[in-house]
């Protein structure tokens, strides 16, 4: 019996038999290139040399799972590159917080009655990822926070239950960011609205979380060589350059050499990140990540809250931005009194780190089968018992 | 000729228009919303798809609804309609393929829920209306808003502003650039 995990984000999937090292990542959509005419499912991205004016067909729409056409594509792909007997395995699958019940028996259908799967573990992504540092470090409490491609949730555990009174969501997620930089770029410099693809490269290179917005802030308004942020990102052009670049500190002139088409990125490299922490600067009246945090904890029994404020656990992809953990580390400070320990931790493999709790989870033979909902029990049973079993409300 | 090219947001710039509170709020939902999408541009390849492939899509749909109406009335009457069937036949031979099996059919049908792509917003209200008297639920874990006074920058360059657009109600940090915001942004898009 094989026990195959998918973390199935919006953006990425990230998939793999539990006997895998480490997860292998897939994006999670279609593509369809303006030049080429092709459209890309997955993978097959990579075979692509033109990533101007991308079209993206995503399975996935606020975070939700909706149009299950594509999402079929991408994973009849993934079964295939895998090679592994349908009717021999059993899936662990992650879903969104509160997944839309709909949903949920689409996604069950689709296991147990088209592809023929043994068995199916449907589970949060946190959920993984708490289990996995619960075990690693041996404690009973944590808040895990997820900050993905649509959205971010905040999440107490304890022992592996999650905590329902201090569940939060913050609909703020790279998704966002990077397009509120294209937008940015488009008014200030160059249209990039098509680019999305070529723009979330920039973001990933070049944004970073400050950990003292004042100061960078200042620093940002300074001309010449004591202006540390500004820099130059040398835009591809898919003939000669397929990947754009960011100049160093001392090449980033404003003045593109010979053929380059260039962009200049000065208080966007913070302030696009800055986002996450205070969603109210685009007129997002919500909490930033840091305010949710201390809400979200304040909500919860004096008795664990030292406890979760000592667990504080960082993962997704903008967990990847630079300065992430320091900053809510910061900012978290500031919120709590002093007499609570405070501890930050980001996990070694933001996007993976929920695959790896997965795995973590199907070597515990115990835990696993208590956990599984096998193909007989669902056809005697139906989607009731899914309900039963997996839904966190019981 | 020069005369007659004026544009009427630059007039009704001079005229000195201000924004209502109402369309302001609009306004900002509308660029929130904008962050929402997963393309700015339009899906070029399948619009230029050549008009004959476009057809058989076309002849493809129609088949389809046309196989789950036979296949409703078959099971409600016990007899096909001689008509729906001949329609079926004639689309098909127009598509050089054979008339699809039982199987197919049933195959059909069972994938026919997962096809049945509901869109968010009709999903959303779904759940709403299921798990409205539980506790916890999607809508419940949504966070309240922030408690820290809001931030202004600036919408042309992003630095701290001091001064608000007289008109549209977005922030500057200068003349200069309230100078282009005039130029470029202002009144734009609010009709």
């Amino acid at each position: 019996m094989t026990k195959f995990i998918i973390d199935n984000g919006a953006y990425s999937a990230k998939w793999g038999c539990s006997t895998d090292e480490s997860p292998k990542l897939t994006p999670n959509y279609l593509t369809k290139s303006k030049n080429a005419r092709e459209t890309y499912v997955g993978s097959e991205l990579d075979e692509c040399k033109d990533f101007s004016g991308l079209f993206y067909q995503l399975p996935f729409q606020k975070g939700m799972l909706v149009n299950w056409d594509l999402e079929r594509q991408v994973w009849n792909q993934i079964f295939k590159k895998s090679a592994i007997d349908l009717a021999q395995t059993q899936l662990i699958v992650t879903e969104p917080i509160f997944n839309f019940s709909h949903t949920q028996e689409c996604l069950e259908e689709l296991v147990f009655e088209e592809l023929g799967l043994d068995g199916l573990i449907r589970i949060n992504a946190p959920n993984l990822t708490a289990y996995k540092y619960l075990k690693n470090n041996s404690k009973d409490f944590c808040l895990v926070v997820d900050s993905g491609y649509s959205f971010t949730h905040i999440a107490p555990f304890y022992r592996g239950n999650i905590i329902l009174e201090g569940i939060r969501r913050i609909n703020m997620g790279g998704k966002h960011l990077t397009n509120y930089l294209k937008e940015i770029i488009s008014y200030r410099q160059l249209m990039v609205m098509d680019e999305t693809y070529v723009i979330n490269q920039v973001k990933e290179e070049l944004c970073y979380v400050s950990t003292d917005f004042e100061l960078d802030m200042k620093i940002a308004k300074l001309k010449g060589k004591e202006n540390r942020i500004t820099r130059d990102y040398v835009l591809p052009d898919f003939a000669n350059l397929c990947k754009g670049f960011a100049k160093s500190q001392q090449e980033s002139t404003g003045i593109p050499l010979d053929s380059e088409q260039i962009i200049r990125l000065n208080n966007e490299r913070f302030s696009i990140p800055e986002l996450l922490f205070h969603p109210s600067d685009i007129g997002l009246n919500e909490m930033g990540i840091s305010e949710a945090i201390v809400h979200s904890v304040e909500s919860l029994s004096e008795e664990i809250r030292s406890d979760l404020y000592e667990n504080i656990v960082l993962m997704g992809g903008n967990a990847k931005f630079s300065g992430f953990n320091q900053r809510v580390f910061n900012d978290v400070r500031c919120l709590i009194p002093s007499k609570y320990k405070l501890n930050v931790s980001t996990e070694n493999d933001c996007l993976g780190c929920a695959w790896q709790g997965g795995k973590k989870l199907a070597e515990n033979e115990t835990e696993f089968n208590e956990l599984i909902v096998s193909r007989k029990t669902y056809e005697e049973f139906g989607h009731s018992i899914c309900k039963k079993k997996f839904d966190i409300i019981n | 000729m020069s005369d007659n090219r004026e544009s009427a947001r630059l007039k009704n710039l001079e005229r000195g228009q201000i924004l209502d509170e109402v369309t302001r709020q609009r306004r900002q939902r509308k660029a929130l919303e904008a962050l929402e999408r997963d393309n700015f541009q339009d899906d070029i390849s399948s619009a230029n798809i050549s008009d004959s492939r476009l057809q058989i899509n076309k002849k493809f749909q129609q088949r389809f609804t046309i196989e789950i109406e036979n296949d409703t009335q078959t099971r409600e009457s016990g007899s096909a309609s001689n008509q729906t069937g001949q329609n079926a036949e004639i689309i098909n031979s127009f598509i050089n393929e054979p008339p699809s099996s039982g199987t197919k059919r049933k195959k059909l049908k069972t994938e026919s829920r997962l096809r049945f792509r509901k869109n968010f917003a009709s999903l959303l209200e779904e759940e709403y209306l299921n798990v409205r008297d539980k506790q916890y639920n999607y809508f419940s874990i949504s966070v309240p808003d922030t408690k820290f006074p809001k931030r202004k920058f600036c919408s042309v360059c992003g630095f701290y502003s001091n001064y608000t657009c007289v008109q549209c109600g977005s922030r500057y940090c200068s003349t200069k650039c309230l100078q282009t915001h005039k130029d470029t942004r202002c009144l734009k898009w609010t009709a």
